[in-house]
């Protein structure tokens, strides 16, 4: 409430509480932490968690940049997200397995299918709501949620489904570095995400709908007035956010295998991702992404050893998202890289 | 010794400087008027007084007490009420229910006490006839059992005034309660801030763009330019200061 | 939010009747009021088959937990998607208590709420910092997060809470001599199982209605209109003396300690527990039971635990009409969605609120003005009290 009014640095102390200060002194404590099971555990264990964690991280960076982007078009946070990506996915195992669509092409066909729904969803479910008032856009995306599940089940099945890979996947697929295997895959997955992001780039910062994205999420008023046709702008936010999450939905369907709640399941961890870095920086969600990928691998892996905590298992990705986005919430709202809101009286 | 002293209030938001080094003084009773064109930080000096901003320097002494240590909430406990430019209801209560808020600080019921009703009928009956009696007090009985929201931006204004008048003010803050007003209606608002002052024992500090009003009933006025003061006296010493002049001319006109 | 109230003196429409409040006329449409909802409410446990009246507890159960959540949501203006795990820590306290220590389920309800308050108070704590969208975030996470908790298996939790199979109550709620006799279900032609299910209901309902009464008149004090001023304007809230943070964390806590009722009474109703009743799911489920009621409102706290209950009763079999989707209960899920999203656009107050328009229509009770000739007026008496109590 109070605002925020320029004060002079000072030692580490108060360094320490404030919201950066806590982030880093939690990651130090969670480091430490791990450095007796990772000495342990041999150089090996521990280049082959981190790569394990590269193919998650890259996924969750892609999910949430989708986020990141509906944010930054409409200050909304888009519960249907993880939906409308895993819609998108069943969509193109859909072409590829009973069509015989190229796996990429059905990957691409998905993808143009949901920024097309995802841009209907904004014109006609987001627009007429005024996004200040939350609790009705917050009730139609997770309407919009349901109905996807409800559909993807109906359509497909509630069975698990064998999703091909966009990559070669072969269990020798891969190069050893000091004993530890790093695959192609997630190489290949790597390699779209920095494309995508590469992609997203361009986009928003060298054409003239990038440009009018970026006026209208600094301020849709004052972008309204200089004549950017804002409607048009957030319909093509949602489209492009759309057509992200199918393609990391795709991306990642291979390890979880297809569901209709296969997405929800992950999308915590790409809202962690998000907050982390930030929910209105690109940039700042692909960090946050890496860093909740790899510390949940190396939690997941080690923290078992980890005296006090063994009672977590393989429930402590979840429990430390949440643990995450709490936190970062509370103390950095901003998260990593995003900008601060000052309310005005 | 004056009623507020604002001492050397600067309030910076990143690079911009609200207000720059304000000094002045409120004399218990009076009606002060502070007036400047546009964007000359007089409600960000509101905003500062009810401890909404924090003030980046400078000292504020009410009643003798250093108000910048207290919170927000404790302001009204003080006896310091406000208006704003933009209104503060709450739409989702009856005009009624606004007003009985405004004595909060001067009510005892608990969630606990409430809960199970002890000894709560009276207040609440007691409440509810003061708040009627304060909107009967600017003739605005007629919209008690209406929602606080869709009434033309004068009433509202004026129900602002009711909800802070509820909670017996010392210092009542008023900011451009003539917005939105015809000619007759200012003149008639100018007749209840000096009523109501007179009746209440008020000290008013007055914001308005509409210097006719402000001139005719301040006994003192402050006068603000980009967050500094340029002129402090009554109103023919502000009239004929060249400095204001400069500034309603130069600057930002209204 | 939508503000729920939308009272008296809309000009624009011209009501069928006009009562004065306060006059007899006034009265008995208030009597005639309760009476309809308190005879079929009497009623329904004699006249319906045992599986009918024991949905109908759990109707109540949810409709206590509803109420929870719109002291938040509704009046508080605290967007928050956790209040499941609330009640699902309501369930499980009182089935633990009953389970390991036998305690008796009445004596399990006050440390129901009290456990939940507690809870309610902690989350409600970071809920001071955490606004609009970003408190449906979090509080979104902990309903997903709730679930897996109750699996950890250090600390005897998992061993405590049944871990994924739940846990059965060991000690379940039956009518004793004197109580059957009290409620008419002691005659021969009852059997044991109708007389569990009308007891259970009774129950639900009568701890319904404390709630119920609890909240209205927090509701109508000075707590309850801080609570709304501060979901309607947070700064005009704090210049009038209410304390931001005091408050919302109260209301935030003992939202959170009705829901854990409701919990208890959802845990007692159904003889168990398990983490599918309180996960991610339920808390949309019962967001959307909460909306089509009527957020806000206190009416559509019961109604939407009506719905909850009897939506996932009638869905499938809606589905199960269109015949292009006659084999999915699947489909049942699309219904809510399509439901929510309808009610965002249709029906933003809800079943509750819609209902009063209508009613405005018809009848509208012309408030009355309190009386005011007994203080002192234009003058010295006001002026004197003012100087006295600075
Ligand atoms: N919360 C804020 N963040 C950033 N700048 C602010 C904030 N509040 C006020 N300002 C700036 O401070 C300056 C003074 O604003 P203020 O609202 O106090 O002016 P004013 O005198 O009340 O003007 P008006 O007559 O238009 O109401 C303006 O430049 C305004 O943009
Ligand atoms: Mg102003």
């Amino acid at each position: 409430m109070t605002a925020v009014t320029t004060k002079s640095r000072g030692s580490f102390l108060t360094w320490l509480k404030t919201g950066s200060g806590i982030l880093t002194a939690m990651m130090a404590v969670i480091v430490i932490a791990l450095i007796p099971a990772i000495i342990q555990g041999g150089l090996k264990l521990f280049l082959q968690r981190v790569f394990d964690s590269l193919n998650n991280g890259a996924v969750y960076a892609v999910t949430a940049i989708a986020l990141v982007i509906i944010f930054k078009a409409t200050t909304l946070i888009n519960f249907a997200g993880a939906n409308i990506a895993m819609f998108g996915a069943y969509v193109c195992w859909w072409l590829n397995t009973s069509y015989g669509f190229p796996i990429w092409i059905a990957v691409f066909v998905a993808m143009g299918t949901m920024a097309v729904l995802g841009s209907l969803i904004e014109r006609t479910l987001i627009r007429p709501f005024d996004v200040n008032d939350h609790l009705p856009v917050v009730l139609i995306t997770f309407g919009i949620a349901a109905i996807l599940e409800a559909f993807a089940g109906g359509f497909w099945g509630l069975e698990f489904h064998k999703f091909p890979s966009p990559f070669p996947s072969d269990p020798k697929d891969r190069f050893t570095i000091a004993g530890a295997f790093l695959r192609y895959e997630t190489i290949g997955t790597l390699f779209v995400m920095g494309l995508m992001i590469f992609g997203i780039y361009l986009l928003l910062n060298k054409t003239k709908v990038g440009l009018a994205f970026r006026a209208v999420s600094s301020n849709v008023e004052s972008a309204r007035l200089v004549g950017v046709r804002t409607g048009r702008t957030l319909q093509f936010g949602w489209a492009l956010a759309s057509a992200l999450g199918v393609l990391g939905a795709c991306l990642v369907a291979k390890q979880t295998n297809l569901e209709p709640a296969f997405m929800a399941k992950l999308v915590i961890f790409a809202f962690a991702a998000a907050t982390l870095g930030g929910l209105d920086s690109i940039g700042g969600s692909v960090i946050g992404a890496f860093i909740v990928a790899v510390v949940q691998s190396m939690l997941t892996g080690y923290g078992q050893e980890i005296p006090g905590l063994g009672w977590l298992k393989s429930n402590f990705a979840l429990v430390l998202a949440f643990v995450l986005i709490l936190v970062v919430l509370l103390f950095k709202p901003a998260g990593l890289y995003g900008t601060r809101r000052i309310e005005r009286v | 010794m004056a009623l507020l002293e604002v001492r050397d209030i600067t309030v910076r938001f990143g690079g911009i400087v609200a207000l720059d080094g304000l000094t002045f003084d409120i004399e218990e009773g009076q009606i002060c008027g502070l007036i400047g064109p546009n964007g000359a930080g007089k409600t960000t000096m509101f905003n500062v007084v009810s401890r909404i901003y924090d003030a980046t320097e400078g000292s504020i002494t009410y009643d003798g007490k250093d108000l910048l240590g207290l919170p927000a909430h404790q302001m009204s406990k003080n006896g310091i009420y406000r208006t704003f430019q933009n209104l503060a209801l709450w739409p989702g209560m009856t005009v009624l229910d606004n007003v009985m808020v405004g004595d909060y600080s001067n009510t005892k019921q608990t969630f606990f006490t409430a809960a199970l009703r002890l000894g709560t009928r009276k207040e609440e009956k007691d409440l509810k006839e003061r708040a009627y009696a304060a909107l009967e007090e600017l003739d605005l009985q007629q919209h008690a059992f209406h929602a606080a929201t869709g009434l033309p931006f004068g009433t509202l204004k004026r129900i602002e005034i009711a909800r802070a008048l509820i909670g017996k003010p010392r210092l009542l803050m008023l900011d451009e309660p003539a917005s939105g007003l015809t000619h007759s209606e200012v003149d008639e608002l100018a007749d209840t801030i000096r009523m109501l002052r007179d009746r209440h024992g008020l000290t008013v500090l007055l914001v308005e763009h509409h210097m006719k009003m402000v001139m005719g009933i301040s006994e003192h006025i402050v006068v603000l330019n980009f967050g500094q003061k340029i002129a402090d006296g009554d109103a023919t010493e502000v009239r004929n200061n060249p400095a204001v002049i400069e500034a309603y001319l130069g600057g930002s006109a209204s | 939010m939508s503000g729920g109230s939308s009272s008296g003196g809309d000009a624009a429409i011209k009501p069928m009747f006009v009562l004065q409040e306060g006059t007899s006329q006034h009265r008995m449409y208030q009597a005639f009021g309760w009476l309809c909802l308190a005879i079929p409410m009497i009623l329904a446990p004699y006249m319906l088959p045992s599986f009918r009246v024991a949905q109908l507890a759990q109707c109540a159960g949810w409709g206590v937990a509803i109420l929870g959540m719109n002291i938040a949501i509704g009046w508080s203006g605290l967007l928050s998607l956790g209040h499941i795990a609330f009640c699902g820590m309501g369930a499980y306290t009182t089935t633990i208590l009953i389970n390991e220590n036998s305690w008796d389920f009445w004596m399990t309800l006050p440390v129901a709420f009290i456990v939940c308050f507690i809870a309610g108070a902690l989350v409600g704590l970071p809920a001071l910092k955490i606004k609009g969208l970003y408190l449906a975030l979090v509080t979104f996470a902990l309903a997903y997060t709730f679930p897996i908790l109750l699996k950890i298996e250090g600390g005897g939790i998992a061993r405590r809470t049944g871990g994924d199979n739940g846990r059965n109550l060991e000690e379940k709620l039956v009518p004793t001599e004197t109580i059957r006799k009290i409620l008419f279900i002691n005659g021969e032609g009852t059997d044991e199982s109708t007389r569990i299910a009308v007891y259970k209901y009774v129950v639900a309902v009568l701890v319904l209605l404390v709630c119920f009464l609890i909240v209205r008149n927090i509701l109508k004090s000075r707590g309850g209109r801080a609570m709304i001023a501060l979901r309607d304007n947070q700064i005009g809230a704090a210049v009038s003396g209410v304390p931001l943070n005091k408050t919302k964390v109260l209301a935030f806590a003992l939202s959170a300690a009705i829901a854990g009722i409701g919990g208890s009474l959802i845990a007692m109703v159904l003889d168990s527990v398990g983490p599918t009743v309180f996960d991610a799911n339920y808390a949309i489920i019962t967001l959307m039971g909460l909306v089509l009621a009527g957020v806000g409102t206190l009416h559509g706290a019961w109604l939407g635990g009506v719905f909850v209950v009897f939506l996932q009763d009638l869905a499938p079999r809606a589905v199960g009409l269109i015949p292009v989707f006659n084999v999915d209960v699947v489909y049942a899920r699309a219904i809510y969605g399509l439901m929510l999203v309808l009610v965002a656009f249709f029906m933003p107050g809800g079943v509750v609120s819609f209902g009063r328009k209508w009613r405005a229509r018809i009848i509208q009770v012309q408030p009355k003005a309190p009386d005011t000739s007994h203080l002192a007026r234009a003058g010295t008496g006001q002026a004197a009290a003012a100087t006295a109590a600075v």
